[in-house]
């Protein structure tokens, strides 16, 4: 309820919201000139309009907002505020209050996200009137989840951090500083990495350490949630992705283009749907264990 | 011919007429009734129109009455002149009547010589009379021909052919032929007057006429190869003409590879063996032998099969062979093709089946337990730590 009520998460609402929306009419736009027939629904969040990205693409960046803002200063803010130590004194058990924030955080994201996601689609069935097939409202439910355990992956961090650092201000600079790295520069992280490791400086080389190069730059993005949770959604919401590792000619030849069905989709992303909730459990019980461990005493 | 026989006729019925007549006119005393041939050879059942002479050498202008004295039994005969019948005729001094005498031989008039006797008698007195002969001989009968333009054909099975037949009656009388064809079971023959689409089973012909005839032959869809021998022959009372109608069909090879259900897809797993039974077909006409199998995958694919040849498969029989396809390690998930083709020395048949590589399910029980087993450990963290 404090959540709901707060101005800052009233403004990053607002944010999505107008993002979703102007995503959803730069796809519409796009669907008109693109003639694409088949899963016209997914198309509605995956297409990207003439200069509007995708709803797709805006979730899986501004996504992390929400889960930060809802955490950053969820135990400092008890802090500086000087009330920690006085819910710490009623009779409830101490790990209720951080399982509060973490809860109340999470039922919220998740709250939001099929909100936006449904409305999404509700409205793009309205302008489109083609009604999704039951594979495709599969897909966007498949989606909506990933959305949500993504968010609330962010949520833990902030959380964390908000446990960890002394006041609300670092730990909001800390969770947006691993926003924008894992959103922004793992890319060309990986990329220097594997040139170091497997370098590619003249043809030899290129021809030796191509496949190398690629898997290692591929497995150190996956690091990054953002990286792991942008594949998964792409192969989750496009049924003609078939593979999310390196292809070679050798898997190529003989392939004809088709379908996937929505069992094989998740059975590619089955390691990201377990990485991103392993990330998420794994920041939630970091920021338990600090908090279990820190002192509450009022100064 | 005829030609020259009817000037000989002519020439022997002037040397009758000149030996006669003289005899004749005589005895008429100036009236004279004649005929330039009075011998005529005919057929049974011939109209004839004999054209006749009466003149006047008697000094005056007489009336004569015109007789039939004898004729046959069944023949009728009259006098015609100016386009009706007549019983009288006059008759200028010095000059001549000209009158036509109509003949109805009957038609079951026999062999044989005839003859017919005519008079005149004038109102003075004066007769004449004569004898015309008819000559009936045995009809001109020789046997008809049916005759085929291209009498042997070949083709492949599923052709059909086509004979153009010509009947030929050479008889003296009109012929009804009814046609037949001993064609082997299975094959269909018609008979077609030429020019026409119907259907006939008899045809007639005029004397001394041709009928032109379309024989159609339609063998059988699974007539085996080689030669073909269809007896037609058309009856009549009279004639029994046959001709031989050759086919050679030669062999046309066809093989179909399906699978028994004719489902052409199938589900594998990467590098994981899956079966699929092929269906060999042999829809040619004959037996063929050693058809090889042999398979077109994606690269690091295995296929192998049960029998990978067949030394003989019979027309029309079917063999079923198991495919044994293992994708390989670098097989995406999704659908990829593979051709089967079966060979042998004079054809081939391929099936593209679309190969729908699928994940192992496995894996994604894997994902589910090592999301339990973090679920357990945070829980072992809540116990570790909490209900402080």
């Amino acid at each position: 309820m404090d959540n709901i009520r707060s101005r800052r998460f009233l403004v990053i609402l607002v944010l999505i919201v107008v993002t979703s929306y102007a995503s959803l009419y730069g796809a519409l736009t796009g669907l008109a000139s693109s003639g694409e027939t088949d899963y016209l629904f997914l198309a509605l969040y995956t297409t990207s309009g003439s200069s509007i990205p995708s709803f797709m693409s805006f979730i899986a960046l501004l996504g992390p907002f929400v889960g930060i803002i809802l955490g950053f200063d969820g135990i400092t803010g008890e802090k500086s505020e000087r009330t920690l130590y006085r819910i710490a004194a009623q009779p409830i058990y101490r790990d209720s209050i951080i399982n509060g924030k973490f809860l109340a955080g999470t039922a919220l994201i998740f709250l939001m996200v099929f909100t936006m996601g449904i409305s999404i689609g509700a409205v793009g069935l309205l302008a489109t009137g083609i009604p999704p097939s039951l594979e495709e409202l599969g897909r966007v439910l498949v989606y909506l989840l990933f959305t949500s355990i993504y968010i609330c992956f962010w949520l833990g961090l902030s959380l964390w951090f908000s446990v960890v650092c002394k006041n609300a201000a670092a730990s909001a600079m800390a969770a947006i500083g691993v926003w924008i790295v894992c959103a922004l520069f793992m890319g060309l992280i990986a990329g220097i990495i594997a040139n170091l490791i497997y370098p590619m400086n003249n043809d030899y080389q290129a021809l030796m350490n191509s496949m190398g190069n690629y898997t290692l730059e591929l497995g150190i993005n996956r690091i990054s949630p953002y990286y792991l949770y942008s594949e998964a959604a792409s192969t989750i919401m496009n049924p003609s992705v078939r593979a999310v590792n390196v292809i070679t000619v050798e898997s190529l030849s003989g392939a004809i283009s088709g379908y996937l069905s929505l069992g094989q989709s998740l059975l590619l992303v089955w390691p990201h749907l377990a990485g991103l909730a392993a990330l998420m459990l794994a920041t939630f019980a970091g920021s338990y264990i600090c908090f279990m461990r820190q002192e509450i005493r009022s100064k | 011919m005829k030609k020259k026989l009817m000037c000989a006729l002519a020439a022997l019925a002037l040397t009758v007429l000149t030996a006669v007549s003289p005899l004749t006119a005589r005895a008429a005393g100036g009236l004279e009734l004649y005929t330039d041939y009075p011998g005529i050879s005919v057929k049974a059942g011939d109209s004839e129109s004999i054209a006749m002479h009466v003149s006047n050498e008697s000094g005056s202008a007489v009336e004569a009455s015109l007789n039939v004295l004898s004729m046959p039994e069944g023949w009728t005969g009259y006098f015609s002149g100016n386009g009706s019948q007549v019983s009288r005729v006059h008759v200028q001094n010095g000059a001549e009547a000209d009158l036509t005498f109509q003949l109805q031989v009957p038609e079951d008039a026999a062999e044989g010589s005839y003859t017919v006797q005519l008079q005149t008698v004038s109102d003075t007195g004066l007769t004449d009379t004569v004898d015309l002969t008819f000559d009936i001989q045995e009809v001109q009968y020789s046997q008809g021909m049916l005759e085929t333009e291209y009498a042997q054909q070949e083709g492949a099975s599923g052709t059909s052919f086509t004979f153009n037949t010509t009947l030929l009656n050479n008889s003296a009388a009109d012929q009804s032929y009814s046609l037949s064809a001993e064609a082997p079971q299975g094959w269909q023959v018609s008979f077609q007057p030429s020019g026409e689409s119907t259907n006939v089973a008899s045809v007639d012909v005029a004397s001394a006429g041709s009928q032109g005839l379309t024989v159609s032959v339609t063998p059988p869809e699974n007539v085996g190869a080689g030669e073909y021998t269809i007896p037609v022959s058309a009856v009549s009372a009279n004639d029994s003409l046959s001709t031989d109608l050759k086919i050679t069909i030669t062999g046309t090879y066809s093989l179909v590879l399906s699978t028994p259900n004719e489902l052409l897809s199938f589900d594998a797993h990467a590098n994981r063996e899956s079966d699929v039974t092929l269906a060999v077909t042999n829809n040619s006409n004959v037996d063929l032998q050693n058809i090889t199998l042999t398979s077109s995958a994606p690269s690091g694919w295995n296929v192998s099969f049960d029998t990978s040849s067949i030394d003989v498969l019979e027309a029309g029989a079917t063999q079923e062979i198991t495919a044994h396809v293992t994708p390989g390690d670098a097989a995406m998930t999704g659908d990829y093709v593979t051709t089967f083709t079966a060979s042998c020395s004079e054809t081939s048949a391929d099936a593209q089946f679309r190969v729908s590589v699928k994940t192992s399910t496995v894996w994604g029980v894997v994902a589910v337990v090592i999301i339990l087993a973090l679920i357990a450990a945070v829980a072992a963290v809540f116990k570790k730590y909490g209900r402080r």
